[in-house]
């Protein structure tokens, strides 16, 4: 077809030309199919981003209130200085005098200056003091806008518990982080559209979203409750020359916690002052051994499977025996006494006897029914859920040293909720702090209904054999004039996190217990990380639960038992059982 | 239908019966041109704003060339086109002077010289002599005819004229209208007849000719290089495609409405003349861009019909030529804008802002019509006789 066209019938080459040309229309169009259906999607997306700005309108954060409605956290208007790169006139000499005030190189203030943008954060939530300072130089496009920062009145008392929030008043840790949501509200604003410069040109129609008001947060925690623990805490620590410690308060019938102390304490208004490991809630993040405390389960365990009664005859070897092919000591060595008094006087030979009728299956299972090995579900982040190893796993020692608190990892939490099962007829509550019904946010956090773990008859026999402890065993120290006290003192080595051994020095010194014994309205744990001297949990941690124990029941007004001399040495401990 | 009225009046009486232009063609011109002032309006008025302080500015000005252009249109369509083969030595005159004159009283814009300015009117020759170059072939093949297909008697003559025009264009540089007249070079002389293995052997000429140019000017290189890997670049250079691609893709099947789109907020560089179409794309959606596209389809195959029609080479040339002056950048455009092409500055005819460009395409659009009145009158199965054949033998 190349040659010689005739100059009258050029009709294939005009159609050649139109199809080569139609051809092309037809990859347009197929390309224009696939940009503005196909991936429409993406493209707008991506026009949305950068068409797109939304100035956000200031919401409040909800208030966080303990129980009598004093407010634990709470917003104030602190200056924070911003820069219009345009208006200012000399970057670099306004960079020197500035950065000496903000505590920052010249340098970073020129690379924030000479950025794109008409607003630029220079410094946030500065202090009034360096804020008159700046005021002082004038210079000119370095301004000052009001913002709401968070402030916590109660200082470091309430720390741990409520947490913080980042520079943007988002929740980072504790109460502030785990009901972020409900603090911070929704984030209003206007949607505006911008240019390619970056400048807002109009509002998008009336895309207004209006911000809804940042929830209020009341806790179950009680400001005067968590004063009396963190004092008494703090005496108990010095006391002792220990590291740390930890105080649990709870209303063992309800889960509600009415104090949570961790000793050293946290200041959430001063952040940078303070080590990650110095914030974390350790009543609930870290765990333990818990020695003797856990002998609770043990004891209970094997009462409810009738294994054994509380005045059956227990050899307690004189402290020394072998089982599993290792030697087991008592601190005081006993021979023949009642299983009242095995408890009472935490002998490990007498409870680890009693343990080997139980057996490891059925140990096991009273211990997670207590609510070990896994999370309590309290109402606050990071919560560790211990460690207890599946029976499988077990040694043939394992047996013999869980069912005296070794080879088990528990937290505070989960310590003291096992406790309150004794005080709470037997059913296992979840802890919580946040009052649910005071803000009328039932759905928030379903508290589920305690489980039955062990029947009345056992719980009568406990709590005698605990009351006991506080009478003439172990615990005599935890005694409060006027009240009977059940409980139960531990006294834990430390396994040295290097080796991997149990320390020489490091103990776990606690006591965990509920007062008044016959009708419960306190469950205390107190737990002494590393006393020095002295350290058994007799010594170091009873003071302390008694101490808080009288102060608040003083305070709640809860009236002493009139049957119940002022002495702190009684004859007659128990209603059901007499010594 | 509307916008055409007023037009079929006047065509019938300045068709006096005798021969009566292509309504289709008169059609298609005036909504491409309402389009274009509609876009132009919407696409430049937030620019116009900015640069001018008058969001009408370019609005206004476009107005003006298209009132002119329609004037001329109609002035023109009263003249006899053959009348250009009589003029084509002084017309060539003119268009090789301009071209002189651009190299050297030319206004420099960002490093090239295309815009002559006299007095408070500018214009780039260059558009010019793309109509001169399709006006000068549609003279020569009718000149030469059959010996088009020998070398030296036939192509040598009109490759020395016509590669002086594109030396002169090539130097300002405008390698995108250098390029155009190249191409409508080869495929009219392939039309009027010439050798195919002579037009395989001008293309095979042209490869050093583009890769002395990448290596000119670097920036084509880099154009080249973005269009082949755009990942292989620095986000600025890929940025325009990319813009283009938002505004096409956020467009959608219906478009964010006229008026509504953000692209031309300055993330589209020249949003009223070389990315024009993306900015339909983005407000009028796929709807619209495919109506841009059947608008230009249908005036490529209405002259190539018109063409077809005619029966002496001179118009048939005139016509296809005409016609491909107009479809041919278009389609580059459009090529650029949905990423299928390297960047290159080439406007939407009709619809892109821009005086000149707008000029000389009605000028073409003039020609094409004109030369459609010339088609023998067909009617129920009768085939009319030849009507002119002037030239045809010269």
């Amino acid at each position: 077809m190349s040659k010689g066209p005739t100059p009258f019938s050029r009709s294939a080459q005009f159609f050649l030309v139109a199809s080569v040309l139609t051809v092309g229309f037809l990859f347009v169009l197929i390309r224009l199919a696939v940009i503005q259906w196909l991936q429409h999607g993406k493209w707008d997306h991506l026009a949305k981003a950068q068409h797109e700005r939304t100035i956000p309108a200031d919401v409040e954060r909800g208030t966080i209130y303990d129980r009598n409605g004093r407010i634990l956290a709470i917003n104030v208007e602190v200056p924070s200085l911003f820069a219009i790169s345009d208006k200012i006139k000399n970057p670099a000499k306004t960079a020197k005098q500035l950065a000496p005030l903000l505590n920052v190189t010249p340098r970073s203030l020129i690379e924030k200056f000479n950025r794109e943008k008409d607003f630029v954060w220079i410094a946030r939530k500065i202090e009034q003091t360096r804020l008159i300072a700046v005021e002082k130089l004038q210079l000119p496009g370095i301004e000052v806008l009001m913002e709401s920062k968070r402030f916590y009145p109660k200082r470091a008392l309430f720390g741990h518990i409520i947490g913080f929030v980042g520079i943007d008043n988002n929740g980072l840790e504790g109460v502030e982080h785990k009901y972020d949501d409900l603090l911070k509200g929704k984030k209003g604003g206007v949607v505006v559209v911008r240019d390619a410069y970056g400048r807002s040109i109009y509002p998008k129609g009336f895309n207004y979203i209006p911000p809804s008001q940042g929830g209020d947060v009341t806790l179950t925690l009680d400001e005067t409750i968590q004063y009396i623990s963190a004092r008494a805490l703090q005496h108990g620590v010095e006391q002792s020359g220990a590291k740390a410690g930890t105080v649990l308060v709870m209303n063992p019938t309800n889960g509600a916690i009415l104090s949570m102390a961790v000793y050293p304490p946290f200041n959430p208004n001063k952040i940078g002052l303070y080590q990650p490991s110095e914030w974390r809630n350790k009543a609930i993040t870290d765990m333990y051994e818990p020695g003797s405390t856990f002998k609770i389960v043990t004891a209970a365990a094997a009462l409810e499977e009738k294994l054994v009664s509380p005045e059956e005859v227990i050899d307690c070897e004189n402290g020394v025996y072998a089982i599993a092919g290792t030697m087991i000591h008592d601190h005081t060595p006993m021979g023949k006494v009642p299983f009242y008094d095995v408890i009472a006087k935490s002998s490990n030979i007498g409870t680890i006897k009693v343990a080997t009728r139980l057996g490891a299956e059925k140990l096991s299972e009273y211990a997670r029914s207590f609510g070990f090995g896994t999370r309590r579900g309290i109402d606050l982040t990071g919560e560790s859920p211990g460690l207890l190893h599946n029976v499988d796993a077990w040694s043939s020692r394992s047996l013999a040293s869980i069912a005296i608190g070794q080879e088990i990892g528990v937290t505070a939490l989960q310590m003291i909720s096992a406790a309150a099962v004794i005080a709470n007829n037997g059913v296992l509550v979840t802890p919580h702090v946040i009052d649910n019904h005071s803000i009328g946010r039932g759905d928030l956090a379903p508290t589920p209904v305690g489980e039955k773990v062990i029947s009345d008859r056992t719980v009568k026999e406990m709590t005698a054999i605990l009351e006991r402890v506080v009478v003439m065993g172990t615990g005599r120290k935890a005694a409060i004039p006027g009240f009977v006290v059940a409980g139960k003192t531990g006294t834990a080595q430390k396994i040295d996190p290097v080796t991997g051994v149990y320390s020489k020095n490091g103990y776990v010194s606690s006591f965990v217990g509920f007062v008044p014994a016959n009708k419960p309205v306190l469950s205390i744990l107190v737990m002494i990380d590393e006393a020095a001297g002295e350290r058994t949990g007799g010594e170091v941690a009873a003071p302390v639960f008694s101490a808080i124990g009288r102060e608040v029941l003083r305070y709640l007004k809860i009236p002493p038992d009139s049957s119940v001399g002022v002495s702190t040495v009684t004859t007659s401990p128990s209603r059901e059982k007499g010594a | 239908m509307k916008n055409i009225h007023p037009i079929k009046k006047e065509t019938r009486k300045e068709g006096s019966g005798v021969a009566r232009g292509d309504r289709v063609v008169l059609f298609i011109l005036l909504s491409l041109c309402l389009l274009g002032l509609i876009m132009v309006y919407s696409a430049s008025s937030a620019l116009a704003w900015k640069n001018y302080a008058d969001s009408t500015y370019f609005l206004k000005r476009q107005l003006l060339w298209t009132l002119i252009g329609i004037a001329a249109f109609f002035f023109m369509a009263q003249t006899d086109y053959h009348q250009f083969r009589e003029g084509i030595i002084p017309i060539s005159g003119i268009i090789f002077t301009l071209l002189c004159c651009v190299y050297f009283f030319g206004v420099d814009v960002n490093g090239a010289r295309r815009w002559m300015r006299i007095g408070p009117i500018s214009f780039q020759p260059s558009e010019f002599a793309k109509l001169f170059t399709v006006i000068y072939l549609a003279h020569y093949i009718a000149k030469k005819g059959d010996h088009l297909a020998k070398f030296f008697r036939g192509l040598w003559p009109v490759l020395l004229i016509l590669g002086m025009l594109s030396f002169l264009i090539w130097m300002e540089p405008d390698l995108g209208t250098t390029l155009t007249i190249a191409i409508m070079t080869v495929i009219l002389l392939f039309i009027g007849g010439a050798s195919l293995r002579h037009l395989a052997w001008l293309s095979a000429l042209a490869v050093p000719f583009v890769t002395y140019s990448l290596i000119r000017f670097p920036y084509m290189l880099q154009r080249v290089k973005t269009y082949i890997n755009p990942l292989s670049d620095p986000p600025a250079k890929s940025f325009q495609i990319n813009q283009s691609y938002i505004a096409l893709g956020s467009g959608g099947t219906f478009g964010v409405g006229l008026g509504e789109g953000q692209q031309k907020l300055f993330f589209l560089p020249q949003p009223h003349t070389d990315f024009i179409f993306s900015v339909i794309g983005e407000e009028l959606g796929f709807i619209g861009t495919f109506c841009v596209i059947v608008l230009f389809l249908s005036l490529l195959w209405k002259g190539a019909r018109i063409a077809q029609g005619i029966e002496e080479p001179f118009g048939q040339i005139l016509a296809i030529g005409t016609t491909l002056l107009i479809v041919m950048p278009a389609l580059m455009n459009m090529g650029v804008v949905t990423g299928l092409l390297p960047t290159k500055g080439l406007s939407l005819a009709f619809i892109s802002y821009g005086g000149s460009s707008l000029l000389m395409n009605w000028a073409a659009a003039e020609i094409l019509y004109r030369v459609s009145k010339d088609i023998p009158v067909r009617r129920s199965g009768k085939k009319a006789k030849i009507l002119h054949i002037e030239g045809a033998d010269s």
